[in-house]
């Protein structure tokens, strides 16, 4: 069930309805596990048993690990990895479509598994429950609370990642009168927009990136359509995330932030603390700072940041396209790490702008690994670029409404905040409103969100 | 004060959304579908021309060919079950290909 079906508006609005009825109260928790239980199997029921088993065995080494922390919380995160490991990269190794695998049933059924929706999202979840908990020595928390931090559905299946510490305290009686109805709109009227208009429009276009169909492709339109999937995935994405934000307002709960204006970034460290929050907070929390973070040396610095972007594309998918689009990552962290000091102090809006375009251009250009999973043909694609097309027929992309459909990002990252804060206040209702009918009347075709994927 | 600023809002966004919505299918009714904005790439005007003859009733005659005939309007023709196949910047053979294995021919083809 996505975001964007009819038969996720009437599951909202029935699981909305019961919510704050008054014989529900000391339900809410239990209605919200059992609505996202529904959301989650709803299309792919066969993957409950894997979310019953990642949510039962985390609980059972959190009780563990709350007991002897230094034995059970290290095997407590080993099998949430093992999960990670064997559903996200099984792939690598078997072909779930051959007549026959190991030979054992149960294996086999294993095997041919798909990938589980949300898997990334849920097995972070569950270590950062186990760390958090055990860390701050906390009692044995109710096994329901625990399903609910893990798989309250607006988060379940692409975030934000939320930290336990951040959830946990929030789970509490909830009224009606308390849910702030215009931010919850706002969010998710933004979600859609960004959705519907912005990202399936240029999806239309951005799909001839695609492998055999990019080589009928004009060289400038190979650049066009790099630029355009920059603006396509941050729409996506955002809008995503927006989405669930807004819908978890709804039910009283408040989820982290995960984008703030990306593209206006004017370093790569700078970009990594605004694109997809959640994430990288959870690699630094989790990742960077256990491995020693930048307390040993320039060397140790460096190589931690590049096993942290290498394991972030990976955690992304299993292939040499993402492992590539985190270390180039990576390595332009390190690369701009001790000149980073300098390039702050130059008091200079043009310069700023400079390096706005430069971290800009490059951070658009890795986004080829993100959309040609195969890495030839994302090499591919990325020569094309720099070769004059010899195709007498190309496809003819329409100019005019590529800047039409990307306008929407453009305009909120070079508007001023003060705009849309002070000046446009009084008309923010009618700007939501339009907002709300153009998606509507112009909505792209049906995709699903790109980091349902991960 | 706080719910009755929300309902004022919810109800300003709700009333601005169906205001344009109406001027829009007024514009619709009035100008009719001209004020469409066109497909985003020529190739997904060849889709909708296929999606178009994949779904319609199998007419009387067709024409295949490319540009040249794509340019043929149907309401040209004083035959009413005429449909136009042609693919622009393609080639005849998509849309003979596509017929030719479709349940059922059309009475008589034009091909360029």
């Amino acid at each position: 069930m996505t975001f964007t079906s009819w038969q996720f508006g009437v599951f909202v609005a029935i699981v909305f309805g019961a919510y704050y009825l008054p014989p529900f109260r000391t339900l809410q928790i239990q209605l919200l596990v059992i609505a996202s239980l529904f959301f989650y199997g709803y299309g792919q029921p066969e993957l409950l048993l894997l979310l019953a088993v990642a949510v039962f065995g985390t609980y059972l080494f959190l009780i563990l690990a709350l007991r002897n922390r230094p034995i059970w919380l290290p095997i407590g995160i080993a099998f949430n990895i093992a999960l990670l490991a064997f559903f996200k990269y099984k792939f690598l190794f078997v072909d779930p479509a051959s007549a026959s695998l190991i030979g054992v049933a149960p294996i086999d059924f294993l095997l041919r598994l798909p990938l589980p929706i949300g898997i990334s999202f849920f097995v972070f979840h569950n270590i950062s429950l186990l760390v958090d908990l055990t860390r701050q020595k906390s009692a044995v928390p109710d096994l329901k609370n625990v399903f609910l931090y893990i798989i309250f559905f607006p988060q379940l299946v692409s975030g934000p990642i939320t930290r336990a510490e951040m959830f946990m305290p929030q789970i509490e009686p909830k009224y009606f009168s308390d849910v702030p109805f215009v931010e919850a709109a706002k969010w998710i009227l933004t979600g859609f927009f960004f959705k519907l208009y912005v990202a399936n429009n240029l999806n239309e276009m951005t799909s001839y990136m695609a492998f055999p169909l990019y080589e009928t492709l004009q060289t400038q339109d190979r650049w066009l359509l790099v630029f355009l999937y920059s603006y396509q995935i941050y729409a996506d994405f955002f809008g995503y995330s927006a989405i669930a934000i807004g819908l978890a307002l709804l039910f009283g709960y408040r989820l982290p932030i995960n984008f703030n204006l990306p593209y206006t970034s004017a370093s790569f460290s700078e970009f990594w603390t605004r694109w997809h929050m959640s994430l990288s907070s959870w690699l630094r929390t989790y990742l960077y700072i256990p491995l020693g973070g930048n307390r040993h040396g320039s060397f140790r610095t460096y190589l931690n940041l590049m096993i942290v972007m290498g394991l972030g594309g990976l955690w992304h998918g299993a292939g040499l396209s993402y492992l590539t689009w985190g270390l180039l990552h990576g390595l332009l962290l390190v690369i701009e790490r001790p000149f980073i000091g300098r390039l702050q102090a130059i008091d200079s809006t043009v310069f700023r702008a400079i390096r706005i375009g430069f971290v800009f251009l490059c951070v658009t250009m890795l986004w080829i690994f993100f959309k040609l999973p195969n890495f030839d043909h994302a090499i591919g694609y990325l020569s094309g670029m720099f070769t004059p097309s010899t195709n007498p027929n190309p496809p003819k992309l329409f100019y005019n409404l590529a800047l039409l459909y990307s306008l929407p990002v453009i305009i909120q990252h070079l508007a001023s905040r003060s705009l849309f804060e002070r000046t446009l206040r009084g008309a923010e209702p009618y700007l939501y409103g339009s907002m709300a009918a153009l998606m509507y009347l112009e909505a792209g075709s049906e995709t699903s969100f790109i980091y349902f994927q991960f | 004060m706080q719910p009755v600023y929300a309902a004022h809002w919810l109800v300003k966004c709700g009333l601005s959304a169906a205001m344009l919505l109406l001027a829009c299918g007024i514009a619709t009714a009035w100008f009719g579908n001209g004020l469409q904005l066109p497909s985003t790439t020529t190739r997904d005007g060849t889709l909708i021309t296929l999606n178009r003859y994949a779904k319609e009733p199998i007419p009387d005659v067709a024409l295949v060919g490319s540009s040249l005939t794509f340019r043929l309007k149907e309401e040209y023709f004083a035959t009413p079950k005429l449909r136009n196949l042609a693919l622009a910047g393609g080639s005849p053979s998509p849309g003979w290909r596509s017929w030719r294995t479709n349940r059922a021919f059309p009475g008589s083809f034009s091909l360029k």
